[in-house]
């Protein structure tokens, strides 16, 4: 501040110790500068007591560790007047355009009153870390003037003058534009780095800390609103131990946190030794002794967030500077988060689409394209997924004996997973043909070859194998945790046949038993998954076993080609379902015995 | 500073300074000199080349205090400066001022 161009342009400045005894000190000082300077007595005497105003307040406001910072006196003279501005670190006042006395008996509330009339102009500059009273008096003509003032000033020195009366001006400006810089520059390397970061919540922590850094902040807490929760916390620094969710919901709660407060004002909320926490509060472990601010982050008028930064102790508050790069930072964050959640969304419902794709995928090239012809019998096959693929399929493998096996599973899960299961199931199936003619060590063999994959994942198979031998009219049933299959005769009488056992993949070592069934004349057999009785109407209501048993029993009687049986079993659970679609895939598979359309004929397949 | 009791009046003078730093020991040290018996307080500020608005604060709490009293504050003897501020802050209609 020194080195003043014109010595018609006197600058000075007075700090003191922030105490009563200090201002004193600092207005006779500064009224011997000004008098050094040239002023008369009575100006001298105004300026004394315009300044012991202003420190006195500078001193008054101050509090705790506030106090233990200085007070300062900026003095800028020329031949036409003086300005002073007064520094202070405190929490500031208000200063209104007019001030009124108090009422006579009033023992304090003159202060501002003088200020304002024994001065010309008085401004109070309100920072977040600093304020000035920045005070303007002309000078009285009658004053003697300042020595230096004999020396004329040279003739090209009026701008010359201009500027050193600027400098102070510029000073403040080059320290906002620092920090506008530093905001810049901050959010610059952020964006740089943002590309190789895909973990929101990892690149939130990193750049606050980086942010805490340069605005010195002790700590920070994000939270970020999930619409289901509230403000659930995101990341914070180190070490710190805070409650993870913020209900929207508590209304009592709405009142005293500072987070919630600048979520639902949609405003920064401060906290010093003016505004301190409740007890209550959240935060108030943080922030009892401190000053800090919680920001909202509102994003195209929807809100995405709250940052808190915080110093512990209430006098070292966040300069405007400061202040402004937290505000910036955060804002520009959420718009990063909010675009990276976005994308992810984007991406895992892409993936889920994929997956499901897959999956089906998967399920079709598993279900025989065709199926074997066996002489006086028809067998059809139908598979329906559902919305999310399950893990239905059938099969059918010829024997060398000239039998059939024909098998039907549900992997109970979804997805490519299950997918993957029906098919190993599918190739253990057929890599082990030889021993088709006995269902039961069948699923026993298979139960052992597929228990330690199932059980890591924590699946299961339910299947039902029958091995039919055409010949002898007979079927081998062997199942393991499947619903029974139906038989029907063609006197239309009803049989339920069930061999139960433990799904495959429950039990590690388990021998599975089997049983044969001589089949009725005209002979229609039904092997279905749970998804067809369980097919349900728009009310929730099952179809149950009832109408599949009447359809199959009246088919047997008719002695309908399969085909035809088939489609009246679809209709029917479609009819029962009136449109809606099925909660899980419906697989069935039905042998009937055909003897052409009149009697004696051959079958037309 | 001095404190001199003239029958039921009061005299303080030898006040330099009235200002933010002395002015409440300055009101607490005239309190402690008041008795129900004194009537009037006289405060030279023949002298004060310095007041600001702690000073008149403690001016105006001592006038409370005469006054519940039935007693009254006199200023005697303003310095230009006192004057001047005392006007400013309309206060001159609250004390009798004495000049010489």
């Amino acid at each position: 501040m020194s080195g003043a161009p014109n010595q018609w342009v006197r600058k000075f400045t007075v700090e003191f110790p922030c105490e009563l005894t200090g201002v004193r000190e600092a207005c006779r000082q500064s009224r011997a500068e000004l008098a050094a300077a040239g002023l008369g007595e009575e100006e001298l005497g105004h300026w004394e007591l315009i300044l012991a105003e202003a420190g006195n307040n500078a001193v008054n406001y101050a509090l705790g560790w506030q106090k233990h910072r200085p007070v300062r006196f900026e003095f800028f003279v020329d031949d036409q007047g003086v300005e002073a501005r007064v520094q202070d670190h405190g929490p500031g006042f208000e200063l209104p355009d007019q001030v009124e006395l108090p009422p006579p008996d009033s023992e304090d509330g003159r202060g501002l009153f003088l200020i304002k009339t024994l001065s010309d102009e008085a401004v109070y500059y309100r920072g977040k870390g600093e304020n000035w009273l920045v005070l303007k008096k002309k000078r009285q003509a009658t004053g003697t003037p300042p020595v230096a003032v004999t020396t004329p000033p040279p003739p090209d020195d009026a701008g010359t003058q201009k500027l050193a009366n600027s400098e102070a001006t510029l000073d403040l400006m080059t320290e906002e534009l620092a920090s506008a810089y530093e905001s810049l520059s901050t959010i610059f390397r952020f964006s740089a780095e943002l590309a190789d970061q895909p973990k929101p919540e990892e690149f939130a922590r990193k750049w606050l800390g980086e942010v805490s850094k340069i605005v010195a902040a002790d700590w920070f807490i994000l939270r970020l609103l999930d619409e289901g929760e509230g403000l659930k916390l995101v990341a914070s620094s180190e070490d710190l131990s805070v409650r993870e969710v913020l209900s929207l919901d508590n209304a009592g709660e709405a009142d005293v946190s500072l987070e919630m407060r600048a979520a639902s004002f949609r405003m920064d909320v401060w906290f010093d030794a003016l505004h301190p926490v409740a007890a209550v509060d959240p935060l108030a472990k943080l922030a009892a002794q401190g000053t800090g601010f919680s920001h909202p982050i509102v994003i195209n008028d929807r809100l995405v967030g709250v940052l808190s930064v915080g110093r512990y102790l209430s006098d070292s508050v966040f300069q405007a500077g400061q202040v402004s790069l937290i505000q910036t930072f955060a804002d520009f964050l959420g718009i990063q988060i909010r675009n990276a959640q976005f994308q992810q969304q984007q991406l895992q419902t892409k993936l889920t689409a994929r997956e499901l794709q897959i999956a089906a995928d998967i399920q079709r090239s598993l279900l025989p394209k065709q199926l074997p012809h066996v002489p006086g019998f028809q067998l059809v096959g139908h598979y329906q997924s559902a919305r999310q693929v399950g893990g239905d399929f059938y099969d059918v493998v010829e024997t060398a004996e000239g039998g059939l096996l024909l098998a039907i599973a549900d992997v109970m899960g979804k997805g490519v997973p299950a997918a993957m299961f029906a098919a190993i199931f599918r190739s253990q199936l057929r890599a082990a043909a030889e021993r088709a003619t006995s269902p039961a060590t069948m699923l026993t063999w298979l139960n052992r070859s597929l228990f330690a994959d199932l059980d890591q994942v924590e699946m299961f198979i339910t299947a039902q194998l029958v091995y039919f031998s055409p010949r002898d009219r007979t079927i081998q049933l062997s199942a393991a945790g499947h619903p029974p299959l139906i038989l029907a005769g063609n006197d239309g009488r009803l049989q339920a046949v069930e061999n139960s056992g433990m799904p495959l993949g429950v039990l590690a070592d388990t021998e599975y038993s089997e049983r044969a069934v001589s089949l009725p004349p005209g002979a229609n057999l039904l092997m279905f998954t749970d998804g067809l009785t369980e097919a349900r109407d728009p009310e929730g209501k099952l179809l149950w076993l009832g109408p599949l048993e009447k359809c199959l029993a009246q088919a047997a009687k008719t002695g309908q080609r399969a085909e035809q049986t088939k489609e009246a079993l679809i209709a029917l659970v479609e009819a029962h379902q009136q449109g809606i679609p099925p909660g899980d895939d419906q697989t069935f598979l039905l042998l009937a015995e055909y003897r052409g359309d009149s009697r004696g004929k051959p079958p037309q397949l | 500073m001095k404190i001199q009791h003239q029958g039921n009046t009061l005299l303080v003078g030898g006040l330099t300074e009235l200002n933010a730093a002395n002015a409440g020991g300055f009101r607490d040290a005239v309190r402690a000199a008041l008795t129900p018996q004194i009537k009037q307080l006289d405060v030279d500020l023949s002298e004060t080349r310095f007041l600001d608005s702690s000073g008149l604060g403690a001016l105006i709490a001592l006038h409370k205090t005469v006054a519940a009293n039935q007693g009254v504050l006199r200023i005697l003897q303003p310095t230009p400066t006192a004057q001047q501020i005392l006007e400013l802050t309309r206060l001159h209609r609250v004390f009798e001022i004495v000049k010489s």
